[in-house]
């Protein structure tokens, strides 16, 4: 096999990304599979893109539980037009 | 004796929730619509509409929860407005470059090996700062690959809707999911100090 039918880390990390969409066809797990076992990184980046996968649909109830909120506010000026319009 | 009938919310009540969860509400908004003006329209809309439907909440979900899903509602509207009116104007895929983030070898190897850190979902929840910086990495993003990343990773969407609302193809999507991981996770490993 030459260096060039090695599938790059670009195209590896594609398909990693695909996998969170879709189950990859055969062709594309031995692809992704081959890269794999010769790249430490791409098995990495996996791992986290699992992980994060898994963890930023959390995102809503964290900010349900992060009170007061310390950042990003929205303007007091804006508070008080909102309550004005509820009169 | 007690009382079953729902609990009646006042003006009062009502205005009560613009200091209680404005703030959070806000940072959500942001979170999928990174402009200031916009973002803080849809959180008065979704007051108001609350304000309106006020009799109309039992109280089965939280405030937060209700006043949320009103406010995700309105996003979408918004997110399918905007995208109708350029649907024959070619979205630009290339806005967000994932080019920096891999040698222009012929492996195209990464730069920077990503660190041995595992994202943790019982860990993470309670940690405001991670939060903090997953809002501060997501909006260094190009808008529509926020926007896609946040209705497909944020709010579980399936990829036929999202394709629908932004008017792309799945092998567009695809690209854009593919390229706001890549930044994302690389914003957030080097940003993340781990615990």
């Amino acid at each position: 096999m030459k260096l060039k039918d090695i599938t790059s880390c670009r195209i590896a990390t594609e398909l990693i990304s695909k996998s969170l969409e879709e189950k990859l066809t055969f062709g594309e797990t031995i692809k992704l599979n081959v890269h794999l076992i010769m790249c430490r990184m791409c098995i990495k980046y996996r791992r986290q893109l699992r992980g994060f996968h898994k963890i930023f649909g959390q995102y809503t109830s964290a900010l349900e539980k992060d009170s007061p909120p310390s950042h990003k506010c929205l303007p007091e000026e804006k508070k008080d037009a909102i309550k004005k319009l509820m009169e | 004796m007690t009382d079953n009938s729902p609990k009646k919310y006042s003006s009062q009540d009502a205005k009560q929730w613009v200091d209680l969860y404005g703030d959070r509400l806000y940072r959500y908004a942001l979170s999928r619509i990174n402009k200031v003006e916009v973002a803080q329209d849809l959180v008065q809309e979704t007051f108001l509409s609350a304000f309106k439907a006020r009799e109309q909440y039992r109280g089965e979900a939280s405030e937060f929860s209700w006043l949320i899903s009103i406010l995700k509602n309105k996003i979408m509207d918004f997110l399918r407005a905007k995208y109708k009116t350029r649907s024959s104007e070619q979205i630009n895929i290339d806005d967000l470059s994932v080019d920096h983030l891999f040698k222009m070898a012929q492996r195209e190897c990464h730069k920077k090996s990503p660190s041995n850190w595992i994202p943790n979902p019982n860990e993470l929840l309670e940690k405001k700062e991670f939060w903090k910086i997953f809002e501060m990495c997501l909006g260094k993003l190009a808008a529509v690959g926020a926007q896609a990343f946040t209705m497909r990773e944020v709010e579980h969407m399936n990829v036929k809707e999202i394709c629908n609302i932004l008017g792309i193809t799945t092998s567009n999507l695809y690209v854009l999911l593919h390229r706001a991981r890549s930044l994302l996770r690389d914003c957030i490993d080097t940003h993340w100090i781990k615990a």
